[in-house]
């Protein structure tokens, strides 16, 4: 019996190795990728808080949400991802930022941001793959930088009027 | 924790332990890699709002209870103590030779209280104290199931 014990002491290690089951890593990422999804529904009840915890939990739930999704361009991405990544990154950046300033209007905050940066299908899903992949690039980068822009000019507005404390 | 390059350098260091710990408590594949998902999807959220100092142990302590939440939604925690009340003490079996492999697959056809007890003692390295906080169980009781765990485990392995 103490054998036995010392046995399965003197190999734990190995009790924690062996074959898992075929797809999991997959299987993982597409929850992931569904988990990421879920923050975008429940934030109007979660930024109604108004609590700086909240807030910083939202802000920071948004950028990791997007890092989550993109991934960091690497030395061997195309100029399509880093597009993607670069500009997107900024807006994602900035309507952080707008949510880690919420104050008592925060749920007309968010709706106003979420009309600006929600997307129902990424546009970068939606070009035509008949399109060089420099076009849809540049595309991209205007789209985004739009969207960027639009949630500067928010920002300015709502702090010039008060509505974020 | 902020790429996907990080997301599976995370999941490549600890999926494996985590499946294998929520396994020999749960005694089914399936469940267990829903628990070791579950467990590294809490993690990842978790560490966007907060530093965890080490992910090793939080990731373990997560990925127990929610093995053990497992069990008790299944109703098998309730025959938990019963089952082992009616249980007669086990003859001591004799000397035997094993391998990592058989005594994996013996710790599965174990019942559940049995498989809980040896995971959470002799596997993960809990106390007694705090495997009574974790599972509510008394100090006492959970040293003879101990036993009577080991006693089991041996007898199915010499019935192999």
């Amino acid at each position: 019996m103490e054998n036995l014990e010392k046995y399965i002491q003197d190999n734990l290690e190995q009790f924690n190795c062996g074959e898992m089951p075929l797809g999991h890593q997959e299987r993982f990422m597409a929850k992931l990728q569904a988990a990421q999804a879920a923050p975008e529904r429940k934030a109007p009840r979660l930024f109604s808080r108004r609590s700086l915890f909240a807030a910083t939990a939202a802000a920071a739930a948004i950028v990791i949400a997007f890092f989550i999704t993109t991934g960091s361009p690497t030395s061997d991405s195309d100029d399509y991802t880093i597009a993607i990544h670069e500009v997107a990154e900024e807006m994602y950046i900035e309507e952080a930022e707008i949510m880690m300033m919420l104050g008592e209007d925060d749920q007309h905050i968010v709706n106003s941001v979420k009309s600006i940066t929600e997307e129902a299908i990424p546009l970068s899903e939606q070009l035509p793959e008949e399109l060089s992949q420099e076009k849809r690039a540049q595309i991209l980068r205007e789209y985004y930088k739009a969207k960027t822009a639009a949630l500067k000019n928010f920002r300015a507005l709502a702090l010039s009027n008060e509505i974020i404390d | 924790m902020n790429s996907t390059t990080d997301i599976k350098k995370l999941y490549a260091t600890h999926s494996q332990h985590l499946y294998f710990t929520s396994l020999r408590i749960v005694g089914n594949s399936f469940e267990a890699e829903e628990i070791m998902h579950d467990t590294l999807l809490k993690y990842l959220s978790q560490a966007a709002v907060e530093v965890i100092e080490k992910p090793a142990s939080w990731l373990k302590s997560v990925c127990v209870r929610k093995s053990l939440d497992k069990l008790r939604e299944k109703n098998r925690t309730k025959a938990f103590l019963e089952e082992y009340k009616d249980e007669p003490p086990a003859t001591p079996p004799p000397p035997l030779q094993y391998s990592v492999e058989e005594i994996k697959k013996a710790l599965l056809l174990l019942p559940d209280n049995y498989r809980t007890i040896l995971s959470l003692h002799l596997f993960e390295g809990y106390d007694y104290q705090e495997i009574e906080q974790i599972t509510g169980t008394k100090e006492a009781t959970l040293r003879s199931l101990y036993k009577r765990a080991k006693e089991k485990l041996a007898a199915t392995l010499q019935n192999r």
